[in-house]
């Protein structure tokens, strides 16, 4: 935490406790900092060139597929596999054994041997084992609608209805995206070092702007088999429109529990970056331009966004007013003064945080000259060991530092408690339960850190404060845990959400969300409180326009909106 | 040459840690303790070392020592070995399970990048050292259960290092693989419908 030296006098970065609350957190949108639009950078400013090598698709849409690129000088490929798929057996959850398309990044070009092999076991996903020149392992279902709408329009040629791609905005959706190292594929470490693979989740972004890539040339291709010369390609604007949804579940929350640094890294980089924005003395007329421009785009997106539960609708409802009320003074002049975006921040203190967050994600738009540089600060090599040589009464002062809000947590009531996460036995499906109403807490997942640290706070209180943490630990190993929790937070001051993650207030699906536009997701449309839909690379240029295209002008898109053909 | 008994396996780094860390979880330990066994595996797997094998050890002798073996006992000795200057001998009795204390130890030196190494010696004489980037020799020759060898660990200043990548993997014992996968699953919940229905928070089938 060293960048508020960076920071221009005078503006600091929000303090941890306003924001790692779940109610913000899941209240996040993508920004320049996401890491899909990272990726869409770096494969703009290399001009990448997408090649597909193999196309064995027959006429149903059914076969194997291969593109490949070079990226920061190694060659990567997707290999895809469309395979028939029952009804009765689409399911988007991890407890599924077959899907519409799989697919696997393969480090370098794949011979016909290592298809043979993929061919045997990629479909079969979880099911399978992988080596080391697999490096993501991912599989999509299909929009069963909007796949078939696309087909057969396009194969009567005609374009599909526009409602119909504005309101599903993907023709397939992932259901998981495995890297480093699940199932025997690559570790992270393979390829870490690699140029353009060095951010967080790089190569599960590669993969999934290949899919889909793939999902598109697909669906023209059924047309085509179905059509024949009547069939027409899909319109340039519909290509550039349609994302790739995701269908995610509580796996995601584990994740950012169980990494703690790389979420203080995610963390800090935006935050550092608003701070950076708000620093600025006086915005240019081009920045103001580029700013309001993003703001009247967000605008329209806001009102194309839509979704059954109500808890969200509720507050993209609020967002809209907020961005009208907005809209009636927030202009040109008002942002000629000095410190605009400082000043905007804390007038937006006075709307809900979602309008908050999504003026996050605006203010830094103009500024990728300041801000981009952090996209390289937000991997993590791992989570710290505690030091041992500290004394408790060291580690008790840590603890009042940044962990004093458990204290206010009485685990004494049973509602504080009523929740616990696990991983069920049926294809080891992350899952939430009820404590005292449905058996398995003994096996539970250790995301009751706020418990836990209470507890070590309490036989803390009662050891010699000169005692060695090791001496202390080797008499309570139980709080090693706990112990290693309060001094990674300490130091890393974006650590740790600041909820009680079991207690019955929970809503597990603002931990998705937060998760989820750190990728980049967008169109956050959840299902229930722990399952959400959500749509990538939405009007991202696609793998023909890439080189061409303008890599940052397509956030928060609209069918409106998107650059036609994808030129800058 | 290393022999496997029912063939081999190929997994991820990353697999070694989290399966153990899940393994010794389901064998009882304390979930910080846990982890730091997953990063003892995953550290000797990297050195040229049978990490799995370390860790069915160690696992195994703190099933028929009531808690008292080095799985349970070993960071914390490890954490008492770093907190004393230089040179200071720390004896440790009874090691039941000696190369995963030689892999407790690489792994803290490796994750602090601490600019220290380790020796660690065994009664009749044998010793190897321990950096951060790997081991002398095969702490093999350090004996192991049922003997569970008296071993003297000293803390000396070195230079800092990390273990090799294993950018291709690792080949492991199949049939210990499987006894810890053993351990592993005790962790997980048994389903019911009432868990399928409700405890994920979707539905079973999206064809819309």
């Amino acid at each position: 935490m060293s960048e508020p030296a960076a920071i221009a006098a005078g503006t600091s970065m929000r303090p941890p406790a306003e924001v790692m609350r779940l109610e913000r957190l899941g209240a996040f949108f993508p920004t320049r900092l996401s890491f899909l639009r990272t990726l869409i950078r770096r494969l703009h400013r290399e001009r990448a060139v997408v090649r597909r090598p193999i196309w064995r698709i027959d006429g149903n849409g059914y076969g194997m597929a291969v593109y490949s690129l070079e990226l920061g000088g190694y060659l990567y490929s997707l290999v895809a596999f469309s395979l028939p798929l029952d009804a009765e057996n689409r399911s988007d959850r991890v407890i599924a054994e077959a899907w519409d398309t799989s697919y696997v990044l393969f480090d370098g070009q794949p011979s016909e041997a290592d298809l043979d092999r993929l061919a045997a076991t990629v479909p079969r996903q979880e099911g399978a084992r992988f080596t080391a020149r697999e490096l993501v392992l991912s599989r999509a279902n299909r929009s069963v609608r909007l796949f078939e709408h696309v087909a057969d329009a396009l194969a009567r040629g005609t374009q599909p209805e526009r409602g119909s791609i504005a309101s599903t905005g993907y023709l397939m959706r992932t259901t998981a995206v495995y890297g480093n190292g699940k199932f025997g594929i690559a570790d992270r470490s393979r390829i870490a070092d690699r140029p353009a693979m060095g951010g967080p989740f790089q190569a599960e972004m590669l993969t999934v702007w290949l899919i889909r890539g793939f999902t598109l040339d697909l669906v023209e291709h059924v047309a085509r088999a179905r059509g024949g010369e009547r069939a027409v390609g899909l319109d340039p604007v519909y290509r550039r429109y349609l994302g790739i949804g995701n269908s995610t579940g509580l796996g995601m929350a584990p994740f950012l529990v169980n990494h703690p640094v790389l979420l203080n890294n995610w963390i800090a980089a935006r935050e550092t970056a608003l701070a950076r924005a708000c620093a600025v003395e006086q915005a240019t007329d081009p920045e103001i331009s580029r700013f309001l421009a993003a703001l009247e785009q967000a605008r329209a997106h806001v009102v194309e966004w839509k979704t059954d539960d109500r808890r969200q609708m509720t507050r993209i409802e609020g967002l809209r007013e907020d961005l009208e009320a907005l809209a009636g003074w927030l202009d040109a002049g008002w942002l000629a003064r000095r410190r605009p975006w400082e000043s905007l921040m804390s007038a937006a203190a006075a709307f809900s945080v979602e309008t908050e967050e999504l003026l996050v994600s605006l203010i830094l738009e103009p500024y990728g000259h300041v801000v981009d540089d952090l996209a390289d600060r937000m991997a993590s090599p791992g989570e710290p060991r505690l030091d041992p040589t500290v004394t408790v009464g060291a580690m008790r002062r840590d603890l009042d530092a940044a962990f004093d809000w458990v204290r206010a947590i009485d685990f004494d009531d049973p509602t504080e408690q009523d929740r616990f996460w696990y991983v069920s036995e049926e294809k080891s499906e992350p899952r939430l339960g009820r404590r005292f109403q449905e058996p398995g807490c003994e096996k539970e997942l250790p995301l009751d850190i706020a418990r836990r640290v209470q507890a070590f706070d309490r036989d803390l209180s009662s050891a010699d404060a000169a005692e060695s943490l090791a001496r202390f630990l080797m008499r309570h190993p139980e709080h090693r845990f706990a112990a290693a929790r309060v001094y990674i937070a300490r130091r890393f001051p974006y650590a740790e959400i600041r909820e009680n993650l079991i207690g019955e207030r929970i809503v597990p699906v603002d931990m998705l969300r937060c998760k989820l536009s750190f990728f980049g997701a967008g169109r956050f449309d959840p299902k229930s409180d722990r399952w959400i839909r959500i749509v990538l690379f939405q009007g991202a240029p696609g793998l023909d326009e890439i080189a061409a295209a303008d890599p940052d002008g397509w956030a928060f898109p609209t069918l409106g909106s998107v650059p036609c053909a994808g030129m800058a | 040459m290393r022999v496997w008994r029912e063939g081999a396996v190929h997994v991820s780094l990353n697999e070694v840690r989290t399966l153990v860390a899940k393994a010794a979880v389901g064998s009882g330990l304390p979930v910080g303790t846990a982890a730091e066994i997953g990063h003892a595996a995953a550290w000797l797997v990297a050195v040229g070392e049978d990490g799995i094998g370390a860790s069915v050890a160690g696992l195994s002798a703190k099933k028929t020592s009531s808690g008292s073996g080095m799985a349970f006992h070993g960071p914390g000795t490890v954490d008492l070995l770093l907190s004393t200057a230089s040179g200071t001998a720390l004896a440790v009795e009874s090691a039941d399970a000696p190369v995963l204390l030689v892999g407790l130890i690489g792994q803290a030196l490796a994750r602090d990048g601490r600019e220290a190494e380790v020796t660690v010696s065994a009664e009749d004489g044998a010793s190897v050292q321990v950096r951060g980037d790997g081991v002398s020799a095969s702490p093999d020759i350090l004996g192991s259960a049922p003997q569970c060898p008296c071993l003297i660990l000293t803390l000396h200043s070195g230079q800092a290092g990390t273990p090799p990548a294993a950018a291709d993997g690792v080949l492991v014992d199949a049939a210990d693989w499987r006894r810890l996968s053993d351990l592993a699953a005790r962790t997980l919940v048994p389903a019911d419908t009432s868990s399928r229905d409700r405890g994920a928070g979707a539905g079973d089938i999206d064809n819309e």
